[in-house]
């Protein structure tokens, strides 16, 4: 077996040759081996994002309505025409079609067709769904749609610091869009289909598909028709006050529920000033939530109401005010230089005489006082469903003089929020309670099934019934008699107090600047409506009680029309009917046991020791709870 | 060997193991060529079997080749060897010649002869074999020295160097090796292989120092992720497909990278497919093919019945083996990409043709092995 024709061993080179490709094929085995058994490209999972094209479901932001379901935000669907140049089988038929609905020209349109460089091309954005159904009906291949959601405010304005306004990514950036921008966004789906390295849908290809699920709706405690008129009336009082701003806020004392809030100057929200950031900054803050200021004499609602439940005052307890108090020898006047003289607590608060909340919250004390504030909420905020909200900005407890906590009496060297103002006022006339305001009254979804229900929180109970039902009926006679005497209307029931408060910069007072404001509340027996006026600097007259007064009329006025209160005289009907006895000659201890021991309640006006006149006059008929008016002359 | 011997009196008419093998080899080509393209294919021509048809196309006319081949006595091809010679390199210079040279991919590699596209380098490396191996066996003692080699290199050159100024940088590596082959195989001794070594790498060097598209590609097979959307996409579209395979594949026709994101999925990387499709035990099923095959033809080469015989067969087995080498080397990244196909199965009627003449030459050199009776 030996090679005949070979010096050389031509089978040792064979097997050689044999052993060195074998040596080869086993590099190879062994490199096939890492990479699909050890894993050592285990980076494959690279490859879905290659082999899978998503195509992203938008889910539809949730609308806002008011209270009873009218629209104030919506979204509608608009949609950018694409072209998917490797799917195209009929370049010109695309090219004319689309250049002939989307009125484009044709030249550009076939360019763009007949560009192989990018999977998609986007021809048109912002289109409406009927232009999309016209490219349907002659629908031709390799066309594409994409639908996008834009926010659209049906009242431009109304609202607009409130409602807030969207990003261009669609999610809420102030305001209720950005507090409740989870829920109203909803949940974008995603559809996942295979395709080839140019973008072009496989056949039969499995698809990974997860719907959108659309944002919730919101119902706001917001009632349209009133803030509607509000807008209004604010508008025409910026007109006729030319102050630099005018705010309103509307609640349900009895829940917390905001009816109403507007501020003015606004925006319009379909168009917002985004090229000036700080303009609209400025109009876009939800100034009566968090934002403070000195409130002024309004605030001695308050300050009364924790007077009364502290025992430091009574009804009938009496002040007197000489024009001015000198505390810790500084002069603070009263609003009267000539001063208001003796006068009941009553008066003082009808005359919104400043000596006597200088008294009464010295009677306080500053410890007690903050103590009230911080159990209000008026330090922590009260967690209203809202982004910013503020604290009340108070001085420091250790550093406050005696001086210092005098002015607060009266609403000044103290900050407080326009809300905090309407639910201090609210627990002060709704029987003591201090409720969360809220903006939120129920959540929805698309098919109106309800998820949510914002309940009605108490944060604290603060007063009694009588301290606040003493409050209620002084308050009346504010309004009836007093320095609110402006926002009556006749034939209701309204309640109130005025404010004027000057304004500081620098932290000196700001001369001719003030801030006038009006506070009330309705039916004065069974509060249901409170009404908070804030005139920021109103040129010429300047006080609360002719300047902001006035704007709460007409909105009470509107208030008894939409929701048909009945007014004080046909609701008076109720309980049995009482002969008035008669009260002249006896003293305040005298008439307040008849009354009481009638159901009646009564008002003392006047300084002197006996009853002098009454209201309603002796022999009238009256009812149980009804208000007699003493008058101690 | 005893029993060897014994089967070796038998005499052999037909290497039916031979015939088998190419047929299943075939088969698994056709069947990859098929999910590997008719994506593409339909998109590109209409038509999903249109690669898989010229594949056929090829194996019919390959089939014809075979058995010509297999009847025609194989030393008349020595006689023939200066006009197979000659034909070669006009064909390759043929391709040089405006409107006849098909230029793709910057690579003027294919001529047109009007009803067919195909590669004279395919022709140029079966011209090889037979020439280096007539005068191998001629030549026996001159093989030992330096000069009696000189023929050899010079023929191979001439090829080399028309096949790379193409340019076709893979083929001509693989006519370099087929070189080196044949001279140790026709006996050279191994101290001459070292001195061929030292020039052989300079122009290597010299080579990718003038084409620096070579040098990119280098780079980038070092680190195919970093260039994944240029240089090194397909080689990273490759290698996923191949780890995707894993053990036993995706299954057949269930590819998903041959929707257009390996590039040359039907011709140089149909390993790739085969590899995700069919998995680790796929791959090892088609190399052991190959592998018995290239056995099978050293078996023949073993019992040829002189030295022209044996060299022209193993020359073929090495042709074979080193192209199947190299191709699944590329596709899994082993050394950088060049444009080699897989025989047999890579689409390509010239390649096929050709290799499967070659077979019908080895079935020949079978068929005559006992009549010498040389081992």
């Amino acid at each position: 077996m030996s090679i005949k024709y070979s010096s050389y061993s031509m089978i040792k080179r064979l097997l050689a040759l044999v052993v060195l490709i074998a040596f080869f094929a086993c590099i190879i085995v062994f490199r096939l081996f890492y990479i699909q058994i050890l894993g050592g490209y285990s980076f494959v999972e690279k490859g879905l994002t290659q082999w899978l094209r998503d195509l992203p479901l938008i889910a539809t932001r949730g609308t806002i309505t008011d209270r009873n379901g009218v629209v104030l935000a919506s979204s509608y669907t608009t949609y950018d025409v694409y072209v998917r140049p490797a799917d195209v089988d009929d370049q010109e038929g695309v090219a004319s079609l689309l250049s002939t609905v989307l009125n484009l020209d044709y030249g550009k349109v076939l360019e763009k067709v007949q560009n192989s460089g990018y999977s998609e091309i986007k021809i048109e954005t912002d289109v409406e769904k009927s232009t999309v159904q016209q490219i349907l009906n002659n629908y031709k291949y390799g066309i594409f749609f994409t639908s996008d959601t834009v926010r659209n405010y049906t009242y431009d304005e109304m609202l607009c610091q409130i409602l807030g306004f969207v990003g261009s990514d669609n999610s809420g950036q102030t305001g209720l869009e950005a507090f409740y921008n989870t829920y109203l966004a909803g949940q974008n789906g995603v559809s996942l289909v295979e395709a080839d390295l140019k973008g072009q849908t496989l056949p039969d290809s499995l698809t990974y598909y997860e719907d959108a699920i659309n944002g919730l709706n919101l119902t706001l405690t917001i009632d349209f028709r009133l803030q509607n008129a509000v807008e209004e009336i604010l508008s025409n009082a910026m007109a006729s006050t030319g102050a630099k701003s005018v705010s309103c806020l509307v609640t349900n004392p009895k829940t917390g529920e905001i009816l109403s809030v507007c501020t003015l100057p606004s925006y319009n929200l379909n168009e917002v000033p985004r090229e000036d950031s700080s303009l609209l900054n400025s109009l876009s803050r939800a100034s009566t939530i968090v934002d403070t200021f000195e409130p002024g004499s309004t605030f001695k609602a308050i300050v009364c109401a924790i007077a009364l439940e502290e025992g430091v005052t009574t009804i009938h307890d009496y002040f007197y005010c000489a024009g001015y108090r000198i505390i810790n020898g500084v002069k603070i006047n009263c609003a009267r230089r000539s001063g208001h003289g003796s006068q009941s607590l009553v008066n003082g608060l009808k005359n919104s005489c400043n000596c006597v909340f200088m008294t009464l919250i010295e009677r306080i004390g500053v410890e007690k006082f903050y103590e009230y504030l911080k159990k209000m909420g008026f330090t922590d905020g009260f967690g209203i469903d809202f982004p910013g909200e503020t604290a009340a900005v108070l001085m420091p407890l250790s550093t406050v003089t005696a001086p210092d906590l005098a002015r607060m009496g009266f609403g000044q060297t103290i900050a407080i929020s326009a809300l905090q103002m309407v639910v201090g006022f609210g627990a002060v006339i709704n029987g003591g309670y201090v409720y969360r305001p809220y903006f939120l009254k129920e959540m929805s979804t698309e098919t109106g099934q309800i998820v949510y229900t914002s309940p009605v929180t108490t944060i604290t109970k603060i007063f009694s019934e009588e301290t606040s039902s003493a409050m209620r009926n002084m308050l009346f006679t504010v309004v009836d008699s007093g320095g609110g005497k402006y926002a009556k209307l006749e034939g209701y029931k309204i309640g109130g107090k005025t404010g004027t408060a000057q304004k500081y910069e620098n932290g000196a007072i700001a001369q001719g600047k003030y801030i006038a404001s009006f506070i009330g509340f309705a039916p004065y027996d069974d509060p249901e409506y409170v009404v908070y006026v804030v005139v920021d600097e109103p040129q010429g007259a300047y006080y609360g009680g002719v300047v902001a007064a006035p704007v709460a009329k007409s909105i009470f006025e509107k208030i008894f029309d939409i929701f048909e209160t009945e007014s004080t005289e046909s609701e008076s009907n109720q309980g049995e009917a009482i002969e008035l006895p008669t009260f002249i000659g006896m003293t305040i201890t005298e008439a307040g046991a008849l009354c009481a021991s009638l159901g009646l309640q009564y008002l003392v006006q006047g300084d002197g020791d006996y009853v002098t006149a009454q209201i309603a006059g002796p022999g009238s008929e009256v009812h149980k709870n009804d208000i007699v008016l003493l008058i101690f002359d | 060997m005893k029993i060897l011997s014994l089967e070796l009196k038998k005499k052999p008419k037909f290497n039916y193991v031979l015939f088998i093998l190419m047929l299943l080899i075939l088969i698994i080509g056709c069947i990859f060529v098929y999910s590997a393209s008719f994506y593409s294919a339909e998109i590109t021509y209409g038509d999903k079997a249109y690669f898989l048809k010229k594949q056929l196309i090829g194996i019919a006319v390959g089939i014809v080749g075979f058995f010509v081949f297999s009847k025609i006595d194989y030393h008349y091809l020595a006689k023939l060897k200066w006009l197979l010679f000659g034909i070669s390199v006009i064909l390759l210079c043929l391709v040089f010649v405006p409107k006849i040279g098909v230029t793709n991919y910057g690579a003027t590699r294919w001529i047109n002869l009007g009803f067919i596209t195909f590669q004279p380098s395919e022709i140029a490396k079966f011209a090889f074999i037979v020439v280096s191996a007539d005068i191998l066996s001629k030549s026996e003692s001159k093989v030992k020295s330096f000069k009696g080699i000189l023929p050899i290199l010079l023929i191979g050159g001439i090829f080399c160097v028309l096949i790379i100024i193409e340019p076709n940088m893979s083929i001509t590596i693989c006519m370099a090796m087929l070189v080196a082959v044949m001279l140790f195989l026709g006996g050279m001794k191994l101290k001459h292989f070292l001195i061929l070594l030292v020039p052989a790498v300079l122009v290597v060097v010299l080579l990718i120092a003038v084409e620096p598209y070579r040098l990119k590609r280098l780079i980038a097979f070092l680190d195919p992720f970093a260039s994944k959307q240029d240089e090194g996409f397909q080689l990273v579209q490759s290698l996923l497909g191949i780890a995707l395979g894993s053990v036993f594949g995706s299954g057949i026709f269930n590819s998903r990278q041959k929707y257009l994101f390996l590039p040359f999925s039907e011709s140089d990387f149909i390993f790739s497919i085969i590899a995700e499709e069919t998995g680790f035990v796929g791959c090892l099923i088609v190399i052991l093919l190959f592998i018995a095959l290239f056995v099978t033809i050293i078996k023949v080469a073993r019992n040829a019945g002189d030295k022209f015989g044996f060299l022209l067969s193993a020359g073929i087995a090495s042709l074979i083996i080193i192209q199947v080498l190299l191709n699944i080397s590329v596709v899994t990244g082993l050394i950088p990409p060049t444009g080699l196909p897989l025989p047999f199965i890579s689409s390509g009627s010239t390649s096929i043709m050709i290799f499967m003449s070659m077979l019908g030459v080895v079935q020949n050199i079978h068929k005559n092995s006992l009549k010498s009776n040389i081992f």
